[in-house]
């Protein structure tokens, strides 16, 4: 059974994160840290989401709603 | 690997890499010239809160694939370069 396909692309020299769970035509918006975006479609269903400067991650956990 | 230039004219790093990935983006397919465009002729420029490297280049156009929309190109200015991140 063909299960749905979850794209992660990291960027090592970038320290950016970005995942994709539906790979359809929609946009970047801002979330409630400055450090992580959120990709919707034109209904708001949530596409995936990036994160900036992911090597801050190793100090403190990041909590985010999407 | 792309030279382009924003609007002080510092050149901005856009590798065949990250614009491929860029171009994956339903939304971002034709678009590859307004990300020069962008950086070159911004409507407003942020610096990200969270990483003090990275700046935000924003500008309007109203016809694209989700309507009217600001396209963002990411910055990230380098000990060596500037760089583009994602757009």
């Amino acid at each position: 059974m063909v299960k749905d396909k979850v794209k992660i692309w990291y960027d090592p020299e970038a320290d950016y994160l970005e995942v994709i769970f539906d790979q359809k035509p929609g946009y970047f918006r801002e979330t409630g840290s400055d450090q992580v975006m959120e990709k919707v479609d034109d209904q708001g269903n949530i596409l995936g989401f990036s994160v900036l400067k992911v090597s801050a991650l190793k100090k403190a956990p990041l909590e985010v709603a999407l | 690997m792309r030279l382009l230039h924003d609007y002080q004219g510092v050149p901005i790093r856009l590798t065949d890499e990250r614009l491929n990935h860029i171009l994956e983006h339903p939304e971002m397919v034709g678009l590859e010239g307004v990300i020069g465009e962008t950086l070159s002729q911004p409507e407003t420029v942020l610096g990200s809160i969270s990483d003090p490297d990275a700046h935000l280049y924003y500008r309007l156009y109203t016809a694209t694939l989700v309507g009217e929309k600001y396209l963002c190109v990411v910055v990230k200015f380098g000990q060596e370069d500037a760089f583009v991140v994602t757009a």
